[in-house]
């Protein structure tokens, strides 16, 4: 697993207060955006690319900016709700998405990444890439939202919740499907 | 392998932002930023305002209220010619305040104020009339609020419980409006300036003292406030630099009192007292700079944007009950 390096946790205790700040003097909201812009962006990246990723991390915050008078510290945490922002974004590239995760599939090549051989951080064996790239490429749209939150962005079910503005439960059950169809396929491969 | 891992390690993870893209973001950032600052007053919104006893101070821990940076003495003008009279005034009121006969509140009572607000902006005057009965043990289930708009024939009083929106992030207790918090309070003039000042750290302060004049407009006129704390208060706006005595002012009732001072951000606040009693009548904000505010654009320099007239408050049993 991954670890985050960057600050989005540490002193993320006043985030609600600098978007209530930001209300009524609106530079406040620059905290926001250096805690969680280079979050935002490499979650757009891994997802779509660098390209894709600066101007979605940017209409993230620009977004976020817009509609801070709407943001609820009772809901949830700034991180998630910027992370539900993107990823309202990022839907609006499924098709291309959909498409580079195929085009790993069939034929090897990452798209996104640029890798030929996948990653083979934690023993994750080089062919293994293309076959989960197939099932994440199958997976419903919001099924691999959730899916690649958790895995990707690190958000907790709850935070999942708040971003994606749906209950823990349904949280909890696509997140199920999707693993259950990843753990499907990664058993299918390790025989092959 | 746990499916989670596997996904989790599918595509490296990205470095991050390169320096020209996250500057290039930045900067959208920061223009909307721009356009939007200077658009709006420092304001809580009115039905903030109406719900009564500190709901303005309940604002102020959620931060929704602005610095307002207290600027050279010089920009306003002193409005009297003796600097002394702003601090004479200031201590009768304190005085008046402290003669009045008084019985800590107990938790079970309410703390019951009838205030007149008086707005204007570009679009036109509002004026409205708040009840409200304010829980001594912070009771919200028992709290009540009653507003109207000020009409003719008068319109009818729209009573609620206060909007859970005044929670401050959190919910912790004391609530900064709650009469336990007011309780501890310092009495010492510059400790409660300093208190005060400290509650808005970070909001926008800027050089030089700082001072929310809503906040202490807000907290003179909250009936859970005790005497020695109201007393206090007048006695921390006399350590405001620069702040003068104004002859004659008006509150939203249309009383005409004598005023403490100050100016700073393009308008000039005032607590009015009675000429006679010393007793405090009202607050307003009086608009210096008129190019300062685009929502006060046309709004004329002198124009009382802000008033409130405190008509009636004090420690009653039941919510309803008047003193």
């Amino acid at each position: 697993m991954t670890i985050r390096l960057d600050t989005g946790a540490a002193g993320a205790g006043d985030d609600a207060g600098a978007v209530q700040r930001s209300l009524l003097a609106p530079e406040h909201f620059a905290d926001v955006f250096e805690r969680h812009f280079a979050d935002v962006h490499r979650y757009a990246a891994r997802r779509l690319g660098e390209a894709a990723a600066d101007d979605i991390a940017a209409e993230t915050f620009l977004i976020a900016f817009r509609r801070r008078d709407r943001y609820r510290p009772d809901r949830g945490p700034v991180r998630a709700w910027l992370f539900g922002i993107a990823a309202n974004l990022i839907g609006r590239h499924r098709r291309a998405e959909v498409q580079a995760l195929r085009t790993w599939a069939r034929a090897g090549t990452d798209p996104v990444s640029g890798c030929h051989a996948d990653p083979v951080a934690d023993g994750l064996s080089g062919g293994l890439g293309p076959g989960l790239a197939g099932v994440l490429a199958r997976l419903s749209a919001a099924d691999r939202e959730v899916l690649l939150l958790v895995a990707w962005a690190e958000l907790s079910y709850d935070e999942v919740a708040t971003a994606l503005r749906i209950p823990p439960g349904t949280v909890a059950s696509r997140l199920n499907r999707a693993r259950r169809k990843v753990r499907a396929a990664l058993q299918t491969l390790d025989e092959e | 392998m746990d499916e989670l891992r596997a996904v989790a390690s599918l595509r490296p993870q990205p470095s991050g932002p390169a320096p020209a893209a996250a500057a290039a973001a930045r900067a959208r950032l920061d223009e909307a930023a721009a356009n939007v600052r200077g658009a709006r007053r420092a304001r809580i919104p009115l039905r903030w305002r109406l719900a009564g006893a500190g709901a303005l101070s309940a604002a102020l821990v959620a931060g929704l209220v602005a610095v307002e940076a207290l600027q050279d003495p010089k920009q306003g003008g002193p409005l009297s010619p003796e600097p002394a009279a702003a601090a004479q005034l200031l201590d009768r009121a304190a005085r008046a305040v402290t003669a009045q006969p008084y019985a800590a509140p107990r938790p079970d009572q309410f703390g019951y104020r009838d205030v007149l607000i008086d707005e204007t902006d570009s679009e036109g005057r509002v004026r409205e009339q708040a009840r409200s009965w304010t829980s001594v043990g912070d009771d919200d289930a028992t709290s009540t609020v009653c507003s109207r708009k000020v009409a003719e024939p008068p319109a009818k009083f729209d009573c609620a419980h206060p909007p859970s929106a005044f929670e401050p992030p959190g919910g912790s207790k004391p609530r900064m409006n709650s009469y336990e918090y007011l309780r501890t309070l310092p009495r010492d003039p510059q400790k409660l300036l300093d208190a005060l000042s400290q509650k808005t750290t970070g909001i926008g302060t800027r050089q030089g003292a700082t001072l929310i004049p809503e906040l202490i407009a807000d907290l003179v006129a909250n009936p859970l406030a005790p005497p020695d704390l109201r007393a206090a208060l007048f006695r921390a706006v006399a350590l405001v630099p620069g702040v003068v005595a104004v002859d004659s002012a008006t509150d939203a009732a249309s009383r005409t009192g004598t005023a403490a001072a100050w100016t700073g951000d393009g308008m000039r606040y005032e607590l009015i007292f009675d000429r006679e009693t010393h007793k405090f009548l009202g607050y307003r904000m009086v608009l210096v700079d008129p190019n300062r505010y685009r929502d006060l654009t046309g709004v004329p320099a002198g124009t009382a944007v802000h008033s409130t007239a405190l008509l009636a408050g004090g420690i009653v049993d039941k919510s309803g009950d008047l003193p």
